[in-house]
């Protein structure tokens, strides 16, 4: 931001300082030569008389006003008497002068402050004609030396140039910048999931180009609001709606077992097994939903990351059907201390949602006998920025934990691995269904893990079967609400 | 396990459904009542006629929640929340309003009869013959079962029937650690289920009943990886 507000200033001050410097320039330079008047004082002299002696006073003093006006000289002339020939009032420094009294040197005491700035450049020329002694006192322009002064504040009027056109522009600039902070800012704090987040402009006043587009951004900010909002609103009517007749489903379907002969128990437990699953798939649609709009928001706290996963794991262990494999949560001693509880900030049902996704993926993948591993790592570098095959969301820059879930079972064909965190992604097409599941489970997993900044990693153990790695930020507080799909 | 005519009370707004639990219940030797909104609801369960109330928290009007408050600023009586699933909030602050137990929605109704039958299983306060009730003490902690009251340095506790039984499994087995899974089976009558909370939910209600013991912190200690324990005042734990 603060580069268009000093491109604004700095532009618009140097072409006003410059500008007046230059017409200050221009003017001096636009000055009568001196020179030139010095020389004709003789004449000048000599033409006043003559003037005098034809016209008068009058004509004198036509004569010498109209020498001021085009040569912007002050003149006086004086006969023997000391009587000025124009008649006019002549200041008593010039007095001095023509009495022969020196001008002691640039600051005469006598003179007004306006006199004492010009320069004195006093010119003084004798004539005699007729026997009479004519004398000429000649007040020659000021010169470029006022600009540059002899006096106690050198650069004076420059100076005042400068700063007066600083403020100015500095105001200018202000009053252009300002507007486009509070958008930005407005902007990062909608995106960030903020939605009441406005621009604030002026209901009225101001109506040039800026503010209206704040105002714009802020009619575009309460149309999203509303847009969430009514979205939050369906998709609770509309679970709602689903889940009343499933709910009667349910009932009517314990009540045809009831009455059920030995034949029908089939078809009622195919019946059965086909409301369950519809019945998870909705739920897991409605979290994915939630997650999307963030209407859960964040509810953050301390959580320790071991205790999690060591509850997590236990329980998985426990439900995994008949018991196939074997669970086990650890640490890994190298980058961590034993008694390290993997403390971070984060809402608890989110992170518990994404680890029981992982591992139950990996429980229900790995092969029979076999143990799933669950282990606890830190990182204290930083990332590169570049993606490796198979991650999602963004790489994070501080610390973080890791929680690595490896199985043993088939893996991911690599191409294959950045795909299955998109919701519905299933490696088999014929939509296995010994393995359970609608593959939505690591996208809720996914989603939740990047609503902390985090990103999950999927790769292929050298061993056989898949590594998934929860890669959580340290350090940064996580976003509140909103994130918004990283992958296409 | 002898089958009584329990007399159960219904509250929620889906008529067809509420009449399809009505056949499935009386098939299984209860009899039932069911009504419609929360105001009604809330009358029909003070009235006392009821052994348990089975209560939608998704209610119109008067939302369920706040009928199970009224209701528990008065009675005991055993509540069975619906809930709406994948909402835990709504298991979480059920329970902490004081139902007994929670079953989402859509529930397989064997689940539902099998859950009805642990409340009123628990909520007896008459014991069997053989068993003499003595009054549990172990700190400041006394239990009587006869009379189903708590008192803790000589105040009474408030306690739901299942926060009661749950301290007196702990009580009884005092200075020892009680699993998770054990405590799920005996205070709420079902089968471990990984991935519920319910049964954590409840030991930190009642530890927040009881208030710091005199010597440090909770009465009920957290053994992690294993369940909790009732802590016995300076005295080590047995494992």
């Amino acid at each position: 931001m603060k580069s268009l507000f000093l491109k604004i200033f700095l532009s618009f001050w140097a072409a006003l300082a410059l500008s007046l410097v230059l017409a200050i320039l221009v003017t001096i330079a636009l000055q009568p030569p001196r020179r030139g008047i010095a020389s004709q004082g003789l004449q000048t002299l000599a033409e006043t008389v003559n003037a005098y002696q034809s016209g008068g006073e009058h004509a004198a003093h036509d004569y010498l006003e109209a020498l001021g006006h085009t040569q912007h000289v002050r003149a006086f002339v004086f006969d023997p008497s000391g009587h000025e020939l124009g008649g006019r009032m002549v200041p008593p420094w010039i007095e001095d002068v023509r009495r022969g009294v020196p001008p002691r040197d640039t600051s005469l005491h006598h003179r007004t402050w306006m006199d004492s700035l010009l320069p004195d450049r006093i010119m003084r020329e004798a004539l005699t004609l007729d026997g009479k002694r004519y004398t000429l006192i000649l007040e020659l322009p000021p010169g470029p030396g006022v600009f540059f002064g002899r006096h106690d504040l050198p650069l004076l009027g420059i100076s005042i140039a400068i700063i007066s056109s600083g403020l100015i522009c500095y105001l200018l600039a202000w009053s252009m910048a300002s507007p486009v902070t509070r958008l930005r800012r407005a902007a990062q704090s909608l995106a960030a999931g903020d939605l009441s987040a406005r621009a604030g402009a002026p209901a009225s006043g101001r109506h040039d180009e800026l503010t209206e587009l704040m105002r714009d951004f802020d009619r575009m900010a309460d149309r999203i609001e509303r847009l969430v909002e009514s979205q939050s609103r369906l998709l609770k009517d509309v679970s709602h709606e689903l889940r009343s007749p499933l709910a009667r489903l349910s009932v009517a379907l314990g009540l045809a077992r009831q009455r059920a002969t030995p034949e029908i128990e089939s078809s009622l437990n195919r019946i059965e097994l086909e409301a369950d699953r519809l019945n998870q798939l909705i739920q897991r649609l409605l979290t994915i939903s939630r997650l999307e709009s963030g209407t859960d928001g964040l509810h953050k706290s301390q959580i320790s990351l071991r205790e999690l996963v060591e509850e997590v794991a236990r329980d998985a262990e426990y439900e995994n059907p008949g018991r196939r494999c074997r669970v086990t949560a650890s640490s890994d001693p190298a980058s961590s201390d034993p008694e390290d509880e993997f403390l971070v900030e984060a809402d608890p049902e989110l992170l518990r949602s994404a680890v029981e996704n992982v591992i139950r993926n990996a429980t229900r993948y790995t092969s029979e006998g076999t143990t799933v591993e669950v282990r606890l790592e830190r990182n204290l570098e930083s990332h590169s920025k570049q993606e490796p095959i198979g991650s999602s969301g963004d790489a994070s820059q501080d610390g973080e934990i890791i929680i690595r879930v490896l199985d043993c079972g088939p893996g991911v064909p690599d191409e294959a691995l950045p795909k299955i965190f998109e919701p519905f992604y299933r490696l088999d097409d014929a939509r296995n269904r010994l393995t359970g599941g609608a593959g939505l489970g690591l996208s809720i997993a996914d989603r939740a893990i990047r609503l902390h900044n985090g990103q999950l990693r999927a790769s292929n153990r050298k061993e056989g079967g898949l590594q998934v790695e929860i890669r959580i930020p340290e350090g940064r507080p996580p976003v509140q609400g909103f994130a918004l799909p990283a992958h296409s | 396990m002898v089958k009584r005519m329990d007399h159960v009370l219904v509250i929620d707004d889906d008529v067809e459904l509420c009449s399809l639990v009505q056949e499935y219940l009386t098939a299984e030797g209860f009899s039932l009542k069911a009504v419609h909104d929360g105001e009604q609801g809330l009358q029909q369960a003070l009235t006392n006629n009821y052994a348990l109330v089975v209560l939608d928290v998704m209610l119109p009007g008067i939302n369920g929640f706040e009928v199970l408050r009224r209701i528990r600023s008065v009675s005991k009586i055993p509540v069975l929340l619906l809930t709406a699933r994948g909402e835990d909030v709504d298991r979480i602050v059920g329970l902490e309003i004081g139902a007994d137990d929670y079953l989402p929605k859509p529930f397989n109704p064997r689940e539902l009869v099998a859950r009805i039958r642990a409340v009123l299983r628990r909520a007896k306060p008459t014991r069997a013959a053989d068993e003499v009730p003595e009054v549990l003490s172990v700190g400041d902690v006394d239990l009587d079962p006869a009379t189903r009251s708590v008192q803790r340095a000589g105040q009474p506790v408030d306690l739901t029937s299942v926060e009661f039984n749950l301290l007196e499994v702990l009580l009884r087995e005092a200075g020892r650690v009680v699993t998770r899974e054990r405590l799920v089976n005996a205070v709420l009558s079902r089968k471990f289920m990984p991935f519920d909370r319910s049964i954590d939910m409840h030991v930190s209600k009642v530890r927040r009943k009881l208030g710091d013991s005199e010597e440090d912190g909770d009465h009920i200690k957290t053994i992690r990886g294993v369940g909790y324990m009732f802590a016995r005042p300076a005295a080590k734990p047995k494992k």
